[in-house]
């Protein structure tokens, strides 16, 4: 929670996409860091460039767009000048994401047991698959038998789960979080959070979680930055930024959650 | 609910075993496999014996004689036996149907998964490439290759299987660009996969229906064209096939002579019915989400 050791940083990171006039900086110099077992919340309204952030951590940002700068320390490398190879070794084993919509988020032709295996077979190879596999969805509260499931016969909240089995197979140090709540529905949201919750305390993860729920961030995150336009407008430990907000956006973002009023 | 489920294979079986017409279809498609398996057994032990096998022995005491006990398809106007010819050919019309396949689809699924997957680059060579084999006449093609291989069974496999690659290779590649954006292969991305295995072992299982599709609905074209190349002369020469007794049997079809051509076309129209149905049933049967 506190300053221990950063897991990665992030310097002055620019991601644009387009030439000339229909030049758009998506990510307009951004930094910042995360340290071991720390949550950090990247929070802003859909554009801001959060999700583009968070996939250029890897270099998984779409092929339409150019890193113009900056750089991304991991593990005393700038993972921006690694070649492919290099970075797929490190993602999923040591950064894995969790994306948005877990129900196309598998492939919808293989098992669920299958889909997790390959994470295993790509990354650790001497593991047992299947007793992994039954540990790994245990760990999410998931039946072993739903590994013989594809995941058309699941619900949204638990292929949730599945994928953060998956995220979770390698031990990675760094879990990115991509809004990873917004297409479920609300009770399910907060099942998936406290699992997120769990388990980051139990196998001490450090965690980028990308969202525009404020209720998330004030639940799960350390600390928080704001995003606007391509850019960090605010940022701080997460009960100042919440309740003393600086910056004109982030008191919009805050006026902006809707309150539910007793009724007289 | 999750229910015993092993493999997408044993799963797409449980799923066709369901549907009557495929099943009667795959019995078909059996049966003809069979035949030519028979077929070819014969014409090699004829072969290697160096006897006339049956179905090349001519007798013009037995012209055009329709069907009967000894002969239960007919003879045709030398006076050979029409069911054992027609047995030999379905072995032809699987050999072009199968080889030609297997050399059609295998280029055009590996150029079109490169080009969809990659772009850029690749993408403007595979485009060029088949668009290059496209602008020549298939036929002006096909009779180039058998000119510098010869008449015969050669010249059909390589002049079919050389031709018919780009429709497989625009159909994966359209295929391949659609599914590379969906969020799984971003997630397999995330996961740290190779394009290799995400292109070949991810991506390819999703659009293995476009391909099953694909051989079932070029098999009976394959065997067509080999109808028509052997028609021209170009094809088969010695042994009987299908376009070939469909060409002798059209002379004689005003005399009243109608069991040849009923028959060869009627097993022509079997083979392929039985062929698209089937890959239909089997395109159904591969998807999981069209579970039960």
């Amino acid at each position: 929670m506190t300053d221990q050791k950063t897991i990665i940083e992030v310097k002055d990171l620019h991601v644009h996409f387009g030439h000339g006039d229909e030049l758009v900086k998506a990510v307009d110099g951004i930094s910042f860091a995360i340290a071991h077992g720390e949550t950090l919340a990247l929070v802003g309204e859909s554009g801001s460039g959060k999700s583009i952030s968070a996939l250029s951590l890897t270099k998984l940002a779409p092929r339409q767009s150019r890193y113009a700068g900056g750089e991304v320390l991991f593990g005393g490398r700038n993972l921006l000048a690694l070649d492919d190879a290099a970075l797929r070794r490190i993602r999923g084993r040591r950064i894995s994401y969790i994306f948005q919509e877990p129900m196309v988020s598998f492939n919808p032709v293989f098992t669920i047991g299958w889909q997790i295996e390959e994470a295993l077979k790509l990354h650790r190879k001497e593991l047992d698959r299947k007793a992994e596999t039954a540990r790994l969805l245990e760990l999410v509260h998931l039946p072993e038998r739903l590994a013989r499931a594809y995941p058309h016969q699941m619900s949204g909240g638990q292929l949730q789960r599945c994928m953060i089995a998956m995220a979770l197979a390698c031990s990675p140090e760094l879990l990115v979080a991509d809004e990873p709540t917004t297409a479920l529905d609300v009770t399910v949201q907060r099942e998936i959070l406290n699992l997120l919750k769990e388990l980051s305390g139990k196998v001490g993860l450090s965690t980028l979680m990308i969202t525009h729920n404020l209720g998330i961030v004030s639940d799960l995150a350390d600390r928080v930055c704001v995003m606007q336009k391509g850019r960090i407008v605010e940022e701080g430990p997460t009960r100042q930024v919440l309740d003393q907000p600086q910056h004109e956006y982030t008191k919009q973002l805050m006026a902006a959650v809707p309150r539910l009023k007793p009724v007289k | 609910m999750a229910e015993k489920s092993q493999s997408l294979w044993s799963d797409a079986w449980r799923r066709l075993r369901k549907n009557r017409i495929a099943m009667v279809c795959l019995g078909l498609v059996v049966l003809f496999t069979l035949l030519a398996v028979y077929g070819e057994i014969v014409y090699q032990v004829h072969e290697l014996r160096d006897i006339t096998p049956s179905y090349q022995h001519t007798d013009l005491d037995m012209q055009f004689q329709p069907p009967s006990a000894a002969h239960w398809m007919g003879t045709d106007g030398l006076g050979r036996d029409v069911m054992s010819r027609l047995i030999q050919g379905v072995t032809i019309a699987y050999k072009v149907g199968i080889i030609t396949s297997l050399i059609a689809i295998p280029i055009g699924v590996f150029f079109g998964c490169i080009a969809g997957y990659f772009g850029g680059k690749v993408d403007d060579f595979v485009v060029w490439l088949y668009s290059t084999f496209a602008s020549m006449p298939g036929l002006l093609f096909i009779l180039a290759i058998a000119m510098v291989v010869g008449k015969g069974l050669l010249g059909i496999y390589l002049g079919i299987g050389l031709t018919t690659w780009v429709g497989i290779c625009r159909l994966i590649r359209g295929e391949v660009m659609k599914h590379k954006e969906q969020t799984y292969v971003q997630a397999a991305k995330a996961l740290g996969l190779g394009p290799a295995r995400i292109i070949f072992k991810h991506i390819l299982p999703n659009i293995s229906h476009v391909i099953i599709v694909t051989f079932t609905l070029r098999f009976p074209a394959a065997v067509g064209t080999e109808v028509f190349l052997s028609f021209l002369g170009i094809g088969v020469q010695d042994q009987p096939s299908w376009g070939l007794m469909i060409n002798n049997a059209r002379m004689r079809l005003w005399q009243g002579m109608w069991w040849e051509m009923t028959f060869v076309t009627l097993a022509v129209f079997l083979l392929v019915l039985a062929f698209n149905l089937l890959g239909d049933a089997l395109r159904d049967a591969l998807d999981p989400r069209l579970n039960d």
